[in-house]
């Protein structure tokens, strides 16, 4: 689908070759001082403060986990005792998902590259976005309150009426706190939806988009949709809590299945606002890395959106041995099979295009490929988790645990990653060091086969999630699963490193280190405030590799 | 504030692209907002499928009267809403603000019935949770979740409607202020948006809440 070859993007504002020594003004130089970061309105800032906020989070969590896993290489689990157990898998759930994930690539890459791949100057509303960050470290703050103050036992789950009225942790501070942090993904999505419409530069049409785009978009519409829910079935939790009003206690005449299907409603789609981004950046790295226009362009693009809409009629296959009807959960479980097909399309375009591309095995086409391969265990596993009677049996165990674990950490960490290595030089204007790059691609890999494939062995075996000891035949699994997780603890240590190091000593990147195509490649490493001198004009599809 | 607002603007290319943006961001906020209040009328269908005889009951605890008034109070303060918006719209910018401080005037109207009917609550010992005479119902448990239905979503439909009246009579003064001066469209168009979906909600609440009595 090549245009004629005088189609080429316009370079607008290539700098001079010389300019090496005067540092060029930019969005990191332009303004100083903590307070030109906080009252920043600049998408680019913004995605930076985010970069670090969930960075933070992501440690915290990380630790929790570190200690579980510590925990575990013993069978009577002599490290901590139950309810720190409890505690740690709260906060660790809780986190990583409403602190990490569910913002990571939106509120990052997407912040610092959605106005960029538009050609638009800012996203729609720059101060809701920045008001996005204030609410989102409000929330932040709320829920280390209760990490702080005792913790909380209920699981990231709040499943009633334990949580609202017996467990004895500070479940209202935490749920306070994911309440807020609903707010800040709602502000983020009304952003996107309202900048992807209307701020797109001329001659960029629907069809001409970025993929990673089009991913943000369906994510977009699944927050704005489902974040609601989730606060308002958090905001129930509490009040039930707080004055007794039993909506989800059967004994004051309440339902406790309305809760599983208000959280449910909420939290199943949310895996797709965790994943979908992840798909959009695994397009990008594929399609830069092959030299190749992605394969099936519109179905890819299209899929995301099959699956957006999908994702919201397959709550019920988290209730599958709750009280539902049977006939309810004979047609969750259909349903939930067929998001298996556009996911699927999406794995097998990317191979393709790569079949028919150049490859190039850069440090993001690694977590690339480690993605396919990992987010296809995943995928394939929720599978049997779709079928009702292999439910029945896997329910609660480390099945489960393995399954998801193979499509957040597996599918979206690695998709953050390789996102974050390919546009690192955009954001900060200067090159990581390839081959440790490469290195930590292979380690986390690895490491993370370690740790999570056992634990479908497990599941499958009958070890029940959530508990912190175990009958002592599970003991030599659980070992080789704890050894996985240092592995994948360095292999996430050496990237926070190198990057780091790379501020200071990394190489100058060049305005499009990858020779790759699209708007934000086409600006100064790092990018000027206003992002482009003037407005580019798109005249091509995305993706014309030449070459 | 000025330095802000002039940094907004140069987001956009234009104005018919700052206006089509703002149009969009209301309508992306609003389809949110719908799953709020969704939430709560799932909440409402499936505890009243448990408890319809409660309902029927409790609903007869509520002023028909003060809710009735508060209905024609919202419809009528959508429609000069429109009217002013159309009048905004035909540089009747008199017109329009007149209006619009009329439709603030009923909001706030609105909203003492509102509070009155809180307090006429508080005084009969309805306050699920708190304060809640269960003598006075048949069904006391399926009352009092119905009380609290009826306090949180008539309570997140008043928090809007407080929210809509700073809004509309913010935007009054405002275009009082800079008199003379042209009105943008988008602003106008985006708060009557805001404003209607609020009257709308209220046109649910009403029958879900009030007109179930026996
Ligand atoms: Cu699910």
């Amino acid at each position: 689908m090549d245009n004629s070859a005088n189609s080429q993007h316009h370079l607008v504002n290539d700098p001079p070759e010389n300019v090496a020594e005067e540092p060029q003004e930019n969005y990191l130089n332009e303004g100083k001082g903590l307070m030109s970061w906080l009252t920043t309105t600049d998408h680019k800032r913004i995605g930076i403060l985010y970069l670090l906020t969930i960075t933070f989070f992501f440690c915290i969590a990380a630790f929790a986990a570190a200690i579980m896993r510590a925990d575990l290489t013993t069978p009577q689990g002599d490290l901590v005792i139950s309810e720190t157990y409890n505690k740690l898998f709260t906060v660790h759930g809780v986190l990583m998902i409403w602190f990490f994930l569910v913002p990571s690539i939106p509120t990052v890459l997407g912040n610092f590259l959605v106005p960029l791949m538009l050609g638009a100057k800012d996203v729609a509303f720059p101060r809701l976005n920045l008001a996005s960050w204030y609410v989102f470290v409000a929330a932040g703050v709320f829920t280390l309150y209760a990490m702080v103050a005792g913790g909380v036992d209920t699981g990231w789950t709040f499943y009633t009426p334990y949580s609202s009225t017996y467990s004895n942790g500070h479940v209202i501070s935490m749920a306070m706190g994911i309440f807020i942090a609903g707010f800040s993904s709602i502000f983020t999505g009304v952003n996107f939806i309202a900048t992807i419409h209307k701020m797109r530069a001329p001659g960029l049409t629907w069809m001409r988009l970025p993929l990673f785009i089009w991913s943000l978009y369906a994510t977009s519409i699944v927050i704005v949709l489902a974040t609601p829910v989730l606060a308002i079935s958090m905001f129930l939790v509490m009040v039930e809590r707080l004055f007794g009003v039993g909506i989800f206690d059967p004994a004051l005449g309440g339902d406790p299945l309305l809760f599983q299907h208000l959280f449910w409603f909420y939290s199943h789609p949310a895996v797709y606002i965790m994943i979908l981004p992840g798909f959009g950046a695994i397009s990008e790295i594929i399609a830069t890395f092959s030299r190749h226009r992605v394969y099936g362009y519109s179905v890819v693009a299209f899929s995301s959106l099959s699956i957006a809409v999908l994702g919201f009629l397959v709550w019920g296959h988290h209730m599958f041995v709750s009280s539902q009807s049977v006939y309810a959960g004979l047609v969750f479980s259909l349903l939930s099979f067929l998001v298996a097909v556009p996911s699927a399309i999406k794995v097998f375009n990317w191979s393709v295009t790569m079949i028919l591309g150049r490859v190039q095995f850069t440090t993001p086409l690694l977590y690339a490929v480690g993605f396919l391969g990992l987010f296809t265990i995943g995928g394939l596993t929720g599978l049997f988790l779709a079928t009702l009677a292999v439910d029945v049996h896997v329910h609660d165990t480390y099945f489960v645990v393995a399954h998801f674990h193979y499509i957040m950490v597996g599918g979206m960490v690695m998709g953050y990653l390789g996102g974050l290595h390919l546009w690192w030089p955009k954001i900060t204007g200067r090159m990581y060091h390839e081959w440790w790059g490469r290195i930590g691609a292979t380690l986390i890999f690895i490491g993370f086969n370690l740790t999570f494939f056992p634990q479908f062995i497990l599941g499958y075996l009958g070890m029940p999630r959530r508990y912190h000891t175990y009958p002592p035949e599970f003991q030599f699994l659980n070992v080789v699963s704890t050894a996985g997780a240092t592995i994948l603890g360095l292999g996430y240590l050496l990237p926070f490193i190198y990057l780091i190091v790379s501020l200071k000593k990394g190489k100058k990147a060049p305005d499009n280190p990858w020779r790759a195509t699209g708007l934000e490649w086409t600006t100064s490493s790092p990018p000027p405030k206003h992002n482009f001198e003037q407005t580019p004009t798109v005249n091509e599809e995305a993706y014309a590799y030449k070459d | 504030m000025g330095h802000l607002s002039q940094e907004v603007h140069e987001a956009y290319r234009d104005e018919v692209q700052e206006k089509r943006t703002g149009y969009l961001g209301m309508w992306a906020f609003l389809s949110s907002e719908i799953l709020f209040f969704g939430s709560f009328f799932l909440a409402y269908a499936v505890i009243r499928s448990f408890h319809a005889d409660a309902f029927r009951e409790a609903s007869g605890h509520l002023s028909l009267l003060w809710g009735t008034i508060n209905t024609a109070v919202l419809l009528v303060s959508s429609y000069l809403i429109a009217f002013g918006e159309k009048a905004f719209e035909l540089r009747r910018n008199k017109a329009g603000m007149l209006s619009w401080a009329g439709a603030a005037v009923l909001g706030v109207a609105f909203l003492a019935i509102k509070f009155y009917e809180y307090g006429e609550k508080f005084h009969h010992h309805h306050i699920p949770g708190l304060d809640f005479k269960a003598e006075d119902f048949q069904h006391p448990q399926g009352a009092e979740l119905f009380h609290f239905l009826y306090f949180s979503m008539t309570g997140l439909h008043a928090l809007h409607l407080i929210v809509g009246v700073c809004w509309i009579s913010g935007m009054v003064l405002w275009f009082k202020l800079r008199k003379g001066r042209t009105i943008q469209t988008t602003y106008v168009t985006t708060a009557a948006l805001y404003w209607h979906f609020v009257d709308l909600v209220w046109v649910f609440l009403y029958p879900m809440l009030y007109l179930i009595r026996p």
